[in-house]
Order: C-alpha cells, then sequence, then structure tokens
C-alpha cells in the first residue's frame, strides 16, 4: 500500500453513479487485463496513451513557456520521467553480429525453440561435402589439362 | 533525469485504467467520451491525462511515496480524476442546472417528463422504492442494462439483483443469486461486474 490518503473528500455518490456501479462494479476496481482489453477494443495499446500523455505535456510546456516566458520545470520533469519509462520499456537495440551470432550459436537457443540447421564449413577447415570435394576435384583436373 | 523526489511510475498501467474509467464516466452521465464535454475543451482523453499530470505534480510535492516497486498509484490517480469530472461537469452545468433541478417549470408543469425514460423510471424508483418484477420503472431500468449482458443469463442475474432487489454491494448480490444449487461468491459477481464493464464501455 502506498502512503496516500486523500486531501480532498471525494463528493459523495449520486443514486445514479450508485446504480452505475452496482451494476458494472466500481471504477476503483478495474483490473489491468479488463481495461487492456476495453482499450483494445478502441484499437489503442498502453504505448499509444503513453506517446499521446507526452504529446499533451509537450503541448503544455510549450503553451506555458509562449505565454509566460518561464518553463515550468514540474512538466519538464514530468516529461523527462515519461522519456525514462518509454526508453525502459523499448527492447534494447542487438547489434548485427551479435544477432547473427545468436541465430546460429545452438547453445543460445532454447531446446523448444525449433530452428533448421544450417552446416557452414569453411575452406580453411576443409570442411567440404562430397559433391562439393567432387566438384573441385573435377576442376583442379580440368586446370591441369 | 527524472527527478530524485519522483519514482518511476509505470505510465502505460496507469494509463490503460484511467482511459476506460475516464470514457465510462462520460457515457455514464449522458456525454460522448470522444467529444469534448459542452462547453469546455475536456474530452475523455484530456480529462484522464490532466489527472496524471495533477497525479505527477503530488508525486513531486511528496503526497506519493511509494513503499516498493509494487505500490499502485491507480486509487490516487482515480480520485483525482473523479473530482476533476465532477468539477467540470459542475461549471459547464451550471447554465442547464436551472432546468434540471427542479422538478416543474413556473407553471408547474413536471420537468421530469421531458427526462429520458432511463432518468424519469430512476427518479421515480428512488422516490418510491418498489420490489416486485411487475414494477414498470425498475423494468425500464433493466432493460437499458440487458444488452450489456449479451445474452449471459448469470450477467442478467446480476442487473435484476441490482434493479429488482436494490442490492449494492457483492455480497448482497451474491447472496440473493445464491441457490441450493449454485452458490455463488463475492469474487463471482466481482468477475462478472468485470465482463458488464466490458460490455458496457466498448459500447461506442
Amino acid at each position: 500500500m502506498s502512503n496516500f490518503k486523500s486531501d480532498k473528500t471525494l463528493p459523495p455518490k449520486t443514486a445514479k453513479d450508485e446504480l452505475f456501479d452496482a451494476v458494472f462494479g466500481p471504477d476503483e476496481d478495474i483490473s489491468d487485463n479488463n481495461a487492456d482489453e476495453i482499450m483494445r477494443t478502441h484499437g489503442v495499446s498502453r504505448e499509444q496513451l503513453v506517446e499521446n500523455l507526452k504529446i499533451h505535456v509537450q503541448e503544455k510546456i510549450k503553451k506555458i513557456l509562449d505565454e509566460t516566458g518561464v518553463i515550468p520545470e514540474m512538466l519538464v520533469a514530468m516529461l523527462n520521467n515519461i522519456r525514462d519509462y518509454q526508453k525502459e520499456k523499448t527492447p534494447k537495440p542487438v547489434g548485427a553480429d551479435e544477432w547473427v551470432a545468436e541465430i546460429f550459436n545452438p547453445a543460445s537457443m532454447p531446446s523448444s525453440h525449433a530452428q533448421p540447421i544450417y552446416n557452414f564449413r569453411s575452406r580453411k577447415a576443409g570442411g567440404l561435402s562430397e559433391n562439393d570435394r567432387r566438384i573441385l576435384s573435377e576442376l583442379e583436373a580440368e586446370i591441369e589439362d | 533525469m527524472t527527478s530524485s523526489r519522483s519514482p518511476q511510475i509505470d505510465w502505460g498501467r496507469l494509463l490503460v485504467r484511467l482511459m476506460p474509467v475516464a470514457k465510462k464516466m462520460f457515457r455514464q452521465s449522458g456525454f460522448n467520451p470522444e467529444q469534448a464535454l459542452p462547453g469546455t475543451d475536456v474530452s475523455a482523453e484530456v480529462l484522464a491525462n490532466g489527472a496524471a499530470m495533477e497525479f505527477f505534480e503530488s508525486c513531486q510535492r511528496g503526497k506519493w511515496k511509494p513503499k516498493n516497486p509494487d505500490d499502485d498509484p491507480f486509487p490516487m490517480a482515480y480520485r483525482i480524476m473523479y473530482n476533476n469530472f465532477i468539477d467540470v461537469v459542475r461549471s459547464a452545468g451550471h447554465k442547464r442546472a436551472d432546468l434540471v433541478v427542479p422538478t416543474t417549470d413556473e407553471n408547474g408543469v413536471s420537468l421530469i417528463d421531458d427526462l429520458p425514460a432511463f432518468d424519469q423510471a430512476l427518479n421515480r424508483l428512488l422516490a418510491k422504492p418498489v420490489i416486485g418484477v411487475a414494477d414498470v420503472d425498475a423494468k425500464i431500468l433493466a432493460e437499458t442494462f440487458y444488452p450489456y449482458a449479451e445474452g449471459r443469463q448469470d450477467l442478467i442475474d446480476v442487473i435484476d439483483a441490482v434493479i429488482y432487489c436494490q442490492c449494492r454491494k457483492p455480497s448482497e448480490i451474491a447472496d440473493w443469486l445464491t441457490s441450493p444449487s449454485q452458490e455463488i461468491t463475492s469474487e463471482d459477481v466481482t468477475d462478472r461486474w468485470q465482463v458488464l464493464r466490458y460490455n458496457y464501455t466498448r459500447h461506442r
């Protein structure tokens, strides 16, 4: 539990509010899953909501700055807080080398993750298939002729 | 850098709950959540974002300090949003309050008759609560909510318990719905509420 204690008394709910609460449940009790489902039906994701809030805050900062010439520090702090949150939620970028290495490293793959097995062999290691070896021999013979 | 005084807030988790509740507040009060309240520039999204901003300000002032990372900011943000909504509706409704509050006009003619059927039924039911399936006002109210049950009898049962039996708490609804063949718990009622809320809020 947080240490929050309301400094404002909630206005008493009307009879209509109480009726709606009794039919649909109090708003305070909305679950994450239910909220996600509802917003999905409106075609809006959590990420979009956060982005919209960020834009809203940016516009508010600009408006206050234009009107008063003062930078609203609280809103700037909020904007930074939202940006930090977005950075934290963004998947970590993976370099190309690291990505390729992960693909071809069977040890890094979970056993449940079915992947095709590639048989890469370098010529330095002499890793040629029988077919390749035959073609190579034929070419060498042609050159010698 | 984030202010040292403000904790990192899970904005996505907070907003995804504030937004449907804001939409529900609008719908419940007879307003379109996609449009601004008459005479204001406050839409459901502006209301939710405004609450988020005011909540953050409260954090900065030390009114909300989570003791652990799992502390939920939603209850405080919800209270802010609810208070703001009431304030906005009251301020926007001042001009029409004179038309809504009195029940008769200057000639003594009832103004209740001009209200939608739902409000008429609710007003009469609250003035003289009557329990019984034959009561016309209760039936109007029930019929208003039935579409959100989408044909599911278990959800219709909850609506009936609220309308016809004046049940308000989940325990009261559960008691009323429990039969010798089936026990209904408060948790069952809460689950049904979630479905009803989902059906109600996703209707545009």
